[in-house]
């Protein structure tokens, strides 16, 4: 090249492409040669890229530090028109749009006043011979084309430079492909949409004319429902001229598979194309996938559709047949021609199509016809039905989730009850009297249960659960009746009674029945005053143990449960009360009261703990333990291992609970619970709560907590009916706003219900922080749905919410990238994190580059480990940093943590072990010392593995404690560093490299289920499942991985493809 | 503190930092020697149609050579140039012992167009890659004639896998100019490949 063309050159890179062309016919003014060299120049800068990157994928293994900043080169020259710009007869208004294949704006015809929009193509076209007169032609032809829903081409005009544009009617509305952002479509509007594609194709394959370039971005959605179809046969002349750079996977995705390979084509590529865009709106992600447009274009030519029944199971027939012969490699075995394809099209939405007709249609069927939802009828919220929340929340968040995965395996049949002891049912007594003692009827059943807990003989129904249930039935007086409870709760007596009050005096009269309704024996009791309420209820409960069995009665701990005070145990009685009702903290209150009027009643002590979940409590409760009934003393157990961070124990603990007293709706819920947050340090899955939530409700039908839950289980894994009716069976119960609106936003997403959607999410830009964030993070979780997750979580990072909020948006928003393998994007959402805190993006920067699938370079860690070295954490508030309550006092520990890791896989096992020692130094009597040295145990583990002494690795693992005293819930935007991700997945990772593949199973099962490394974890179990033979599985989760990852940085890409041969080869 | 030959890098990579140009010339063949050691293992991949982990073998040479006691992350980019360097020349060795097994010696070009539709997937890849590492060898030698910088730049970027930001710092210079520098050079030696490979001589 020439000197001065070489400079120019240089000077046209430095400025931005719109600029190029001006600099370039200003700079080579009179000068053609120096022009024409110039831009051959700028072309052929494009074609090195290509060049340059053929070769560098071709040679070197994927790392991430070459690739970036790979697009710097020129991109193709662009003249820019300005509003206000005059061209023949039309003004400029503004820039509508730029693409590969050109540059739109939108203009005002002056001559016959009306709005266009004018479509320039790109330069370097107008550069090759012959491009002009095709241009020309084709255009005519689709010009003469009348439909309507083609896009009307006016005429085709030339700039005073020679450029030739077209003149196209504007249109109102939205791209396909901007509609296809906000995720699929329901499939009456895809088929809809599809259907007046398909007559535009049709009109003009009749005409000999192929449109070549079918795709969302050319399909307009008018806002009157009308389709247009555009950019009719330009797709011949820039495909011809087209550089190979110039192709972008956006452009390849569509193509046919003839398109593809160069072939000559016919209107069946069209209807190819038209497949993609189908199934695009359908499933809401492309058929064919590749970060690279060779890989793209492998996948179309060779690649096997993903069944998109997978995705939309609940699609009839009629639709996946004319997916699958519209997606047909061969053009033989496509439809044939556009008419065809409108018939079967027209059959699948039950009407009938004329094909002939090019005229306009009448309207009635046409158009998208948006779904119409009535608005859900507004419901009186009855006081007291809300969900009982915060039990054992120990999280202390608004809903305190968790979410433990309890595994009861399948098959294991309900627990006996030891068989010397009879199962009895106290009902509630029916009271006449003054309201003043109105409590008593309900009242006496809880202090009559709780006595007869101790007694060897017997086993009272748990009176919560019994009172709850009965409550929804109505006054129970006829023994008939009784009976009927009392079978439902597996009891084989009951006993009914009646307390009438006159002057003060009390009362009592009680008959023990069998459940055949035979009443055994009747006892009767009086009392002066209400004082005397619990020698009654002891003489009561004497009887009625004498008539159960005649040994001697121990008695002295069954007294001692309760209280001597009057006032203390009308206090618990009322908390009862309130707990029954869901009034949570009016019920801790009452137990509050209980306890400072009786500090030894163990019941009321235990009832505080279990409702304010304060480990305070907890501890307390313990102290006072001695002399609860084996029930209550059980479940308090549980509950203070749980808060001690021994989920073990507490998931052993409530089931021999359970074994023995199976009729406890809240001890169900609590186990599910615990399977819900602490599954995963169980190497369970959340979803495995299934049980005893479908338990609790059998024991309590109104329980809306376990119906809420029951429906996220029937999300996550896809079945679509039950979450259904859940869901409307959650919204009868009319429980809490939030409750609703969540479980009505899980249905929303998990059934592709784009308008509940968007109300879901106006919503939840109304609620404060705490709401958006739990409910957003909720259904993003419990659905699994990664895009709507997205959107949601996006939504939280708007200035109107506050910059804690934001940026613990950004870390949950950088996992969610990160789950499906998009490393750069993970980046992005950490850079936009660091502007707001940037000490705290460090620590996540840190955490996230530690992530075992990616090679980050050795120069970022080195740098971050650097830069964390420098970094001070005590600037850090030590108290409401913003990010996460876990952080508090932790940043020193997290620090550590951070450069051990970092050191270790540097390799540079000195300073790892300094790191070390510096955290095994710290004082281990506090939460934070404790946390500080497992997190030392973690780093001995990474060096060991890496070390190559995988045993010790794993032992190392084991004996650290994950520590976690807050839910694993994703949706609650909880720290990945107590989440402990890293290190769950090296766990399994661990027990596979030691051939120990059953065990790592069920490890690599629950992270599936989570964030961050659900894709590899569904490798894993790809692998294994086919290296055991299990076909069928191994398909399943090589599917996953694949469609999980199907987005992903190409660095990752060679997993992908690994997995698709596999799947080939399984298939 | 690190052997004798770790001390001796070391400071070669702080004089190098320090502007000493000389210090480069010094670091190559150390680095060179260190490298094809640890790339002397993966050679048999390479002689298929395998990739080569650059990133792990510069990595290891890295750990290898310069002293890790000492605070490193300042002279890493710097080593990563010079490894850059001694990696084209590696690459080079490579391509050229594939090239004379195929050919017997005799020297015949292969079109731009052939090269790179084998690299696409349509013909044999390892031996289009040969071919196109020794021309890339060849253009980027009278690049250098033309302008030493430039040559730099595309050793740091391609050879190396150097990111815009560690290149500028390496060679002293602004990212932008590596940007613009880079795309300059890539456009110059595609021409040139082109000029000298579809040349019928």
């Amino acid at each position: 090249m020439s000197e001065q063309a070489e400079r120019l050159f240089e000077q046209a890179l430095a400025l931005e492409p719109e600029r190029r062309t001006t600099f370039v016919e200003d700079a080579c003014r009179g000068n053609p040669e120096l022009r024409q060299e110039l831009l051959s120049l700028l072309g052929d800068a494009r074609a090195a890229d290509d060049f340059f990157g053929l070769l560098n994928d071709a040679v070197f293994s994927a790392s991430y530090s070459g690739v970036e900043d790979h697009q710097s080169s020129a991109e193709p020259p662009d003249a820019e028109l300005h509003p206000a710009d005059v061209i023949g007869q039309y003004r400029i208004l503004s820039l509508i749009a730029r693409g590969g294949m050109g540059t739109v704006y939108r203009a005002h015809d002056i001559d016959l006043d009306r709005d266009v929009a004018l479509k320039f193509l790109p330069t370097y076209f107008g550069a090759q011979p012959g491009a002009d007169e095709q241009l020309l032609s084709e255009a005519r032809a689709a010009a003469a084309l009348e439909h309507p829903n083609v896009c009307t081409i006016h005429e085709i005009g030339e700039t005073d430079d020679g450029r030739r544009f077209i003149a196209m009617a504007c249109y109102e509305g939205e791209t396909l492909k901007e509609r296809l952002l906000r995720g699929p479509l329901p499939v009456e509007e895809s088929l809809a949409i599809a259907l007046q594609i398909a007559r535009a194709l049709a009109a003009a394959h009749a005409r000999g004319i192929i449109h070549r370039d079918v795709k969302p971005g050319n399909a307009m959605l008018g806002s009157d429902g009308t389709v247009r179809l555009l950019d009719f046969g330009l797709a011949t002349v820039t495909t011809a001229t087209l550089a190979p750079s110039a192709l972008t996977p956006g452009t390849v995705a569509y193509m046919s598979p003839e398109q593809a390979r160069g072939d000559p084509l016919d209107g069946r590529s069209d209807l190819w194309s038209l497949g993609v865009v189908l199934y695009e709106m359908l499933a809401g992600s492309r058929p064919f996938r590749g970060e690279s447009v060779r890989s793209l274009r492998e996948a179309i030519l060779h690649q096997d559709v993903e069944p998109i029944s997978s995705r939309r199971p609940e699609l009839p027939d009629g639709v996946l047949r004319i997916l699958e012969r519209l997606l047909q490699k061969d053009p033989a075995t496509r439809y044939g021609s556009a008419a065809e394809l409108l018939a079967d099209l027209a059959r699948s939405r039950g009407t009938e199509e004329t094909p002939s007709r090019l005229g306009p249609e009448p309207s009635a069927t046409d158009g998208p016809g948006p779904e119409v939802t009535a608005a859900p009828p507004v419901r009186v919220v009855r006081p007291g039905l809300q969900l009982r929340r915060g039990v054992v929340a120990l999280a202390l968040s608004i809903v305190g989730l968790a979410l433990l995965g309890l595994i009861v395996v399948r098959g294991h049949s309900p627990p006996r009850i030891p068989a010397s002891r009879v199962a009895l049912a106290v009902l509630p007594f029916a009271y006449r009297g003054s309201p003043k003692f109105s409590y008593l009827g309900e009242g006496i059943v809880d202090l009559l249960s709780a006595k007869l807990e101790g007694a060897p003989a017997l086993q009272p129904v748990d009176s919560r659960t019994l009172l709850t249930f009965a409550s929804r039935e109505g006054s129970i007086t006829d023994p008939q009746r009784g009976a009927q409870v009392a079978e439902h709760f597996g009891a084989k007596l009951f006993v009914l009674g009646s307390i009438t009050e006159a002057g003060g005096r009390l009362g009592v009269s009680a008959t023990v029945y069998e459940t055949g309704g035979r009443p055994r024996n009747s006892f009767e009791a009086m009392a002066r005053g209400e004082e005397e309420i619990f020698d009654l209820a002891d003489h009561l409960a004497r009887q009625i143990l004498a008539e159960v069995q005649d040994e001697p009665l121990q008695f002295a701990r069954v007294a001692s449960q309760s209280t001597t005070s009057l006032p203390a145990l009308k206090a618990y009685l009322e908390g009862e009360r309130e707990g029954r009702a869901g009034r949570v903290e009016t019920a801790a209150e009452a137990f509050r009261r209980a306890v400072e009027l009786d500090t030894g009643f163990a019941l009321a002590n235990y009832r505080l703990a279990e409702f304010s979940g304060d480990t305070e409590m907890v501890n307390r409760a313990l102290r006072h333990s001695g002399r609860l009934g084996e029930f209550h003393r059980g479940l308090l157990l549980a509950m203070a291992a749980w808060a001690r961070g021994d989920h073990m124990s507490a998931d052993q603990q409530y089931r021999e609970v359970l074994a023995t007293h199976p009729d406890d709706a809240e001890a169900w819920i609590m186990l599910g619970r615990l399977t819900l947050n602490k599954g995963h340090l169980l190497g369970r899955a959340w979803v495995d709560a299934r049980e005893p939530f479908e338990r609790a409700l059998a024991l309590d039908p109104g329980s809306a907590q376990s119906v809420w839950w029951l429906a996220a289980i029937a999300a996550r894994e896809g079945r679509l009916t039950d979450l259904d009716s859940l869901t409307d069976r959650l919204l009868r119960l009319n429980p809490h706003p939030f409750w609703a609106g969540t479980a009505r936003g899980e249905r929303a997403i998990a059934l592709g219900d784009t308008a509940g959607e968007a109300r879901f999410v106006a919503d939840l830009r109304t609620r404060p922080d705490a709401w958006a964030q739990e409910g957003g993070g909720l259904v993003t979780w419990t659905t699994g749905n990664l895009p709507a997750g997205r959107r949601l979580w996006r939504l939280l990072t708007e200035p109107s919410r506050s910059v804690g909020m934001r940026l613990r948006a950004r870390v949950v928003l950088a996992k969610i990238e990160l789950s499906n393998g998009r490393w750069r994007a993970t980046q992005t959402e950490l850079k936009a994190a660091a502007t707001m805190d940037p000490g705290a993006a460090l620590e996540h920067r840190a955490f996230f580059a530690l992530t075992r699938f990616l090679s980050v370079p050795v120069s970022k860690l080195i740098v971050l480990r650097d830069s964390l070295q420098r970094w001070d954490p005590t600037k850090a508030a030590e108290e409401g940093d913003g990010l996460f309550a876990d952080h508090r006092g932790l940043h020193r520990y997290l620090r550590l943590y951070l450069l051990g890791m970092l050191s270790a896989r540097l390799r540079d096992e000195p300073a790892a072990l300094r790191y070390v020692a510096e955290l095994e130094r710290v004082d281990r009597s506090s939460p934070a010392g404790r946390f500080a040295a497992d997190e030392a145990k973690i780093i001995r583990s990474e060096l060991a593995w890496i070390g190559g002494r995988r045993q010790e690795a794993l032992t190392l693992l084991e004996g650290a404690r994950f520590w976690s005293n807050s839910s694993a819930v994703e949706g609650g935007g909880d720290s990945p560093f107590t989440t402990h991700f890293h290190e769950r997945f090296a766990r399994p990772e661990l027990l596979y490299q030691l051939g120990r593949e059953d065990e790592a199973l069920p490890w690599y099962r629950s992270l599936t289920y989570d964030l961050l490394y659900t894709g590899p974890a569904e490798l894993r179990l790809a692998q294994i499942y086919e290296h055991k033979g299990d076909r069928r599985r191994a398909i399943e989760h090589y599917s996953r991985f694949v469609e999980l990852w199907a987005e992903c940085d190409a660095e990752l890409q060679p997993m992908v493809r690994q997995a698709q041969q596999a799947l080939a080869r399984l298939r | 503190m690190g052997s004798a030959a770790q001390q001796t890098v070391t400071r070669l990579l702080h004089e190098l930092r320090a502007g000493n140009r000389e210090a480069f010339s010094e670091l190559v063949p150390l680095v060179y020697g260190e490298l094809h050691q640890i790339a002397g293992r993966h050679r048999e991949h390479w002689d298929g149609e395998e990739t080569l982990d650059t990133t792990a073998l510069v990595h290891e040479a890295y750990l290898r050579l310069v002293d890790q006691s000492a605070p490193q992350w300042q002279s890493h980019p710097h080593f990563l140039a010079v490894a850059s360097t001694a990696m084209r020349q590696i690459l080079l060795d490579y391509a050229k012992r594939k090239h004379a097994a195929k050919r017997g010696g005799g020297h015949q070009h292969v079109p731009l167009q052939k090269i790179e539709d084998a690299l696409k997937g349509a013909g044999d890849l390892s031996e289009a890659r040969s071919e196109a590492l020794i021309a890339l060898n060849d253009s980027l030698r009278r690049l250098e004639q033309h302008d030493a910088r430039l040559s730099r730049i595309v050793e740091c970027r391609f050879f190396g896998g150097m990111t815009i930001q560690d290149t500028a710092e390496a060679l002293g210079i602004a990212p932008a100019t590596v940007s613009r520098g880079w795309a300059m050079a890539k456009a110059w030696l595609y021409r040139d490949l082109k000029a000298t490979l579809d040349d019928p001589l």
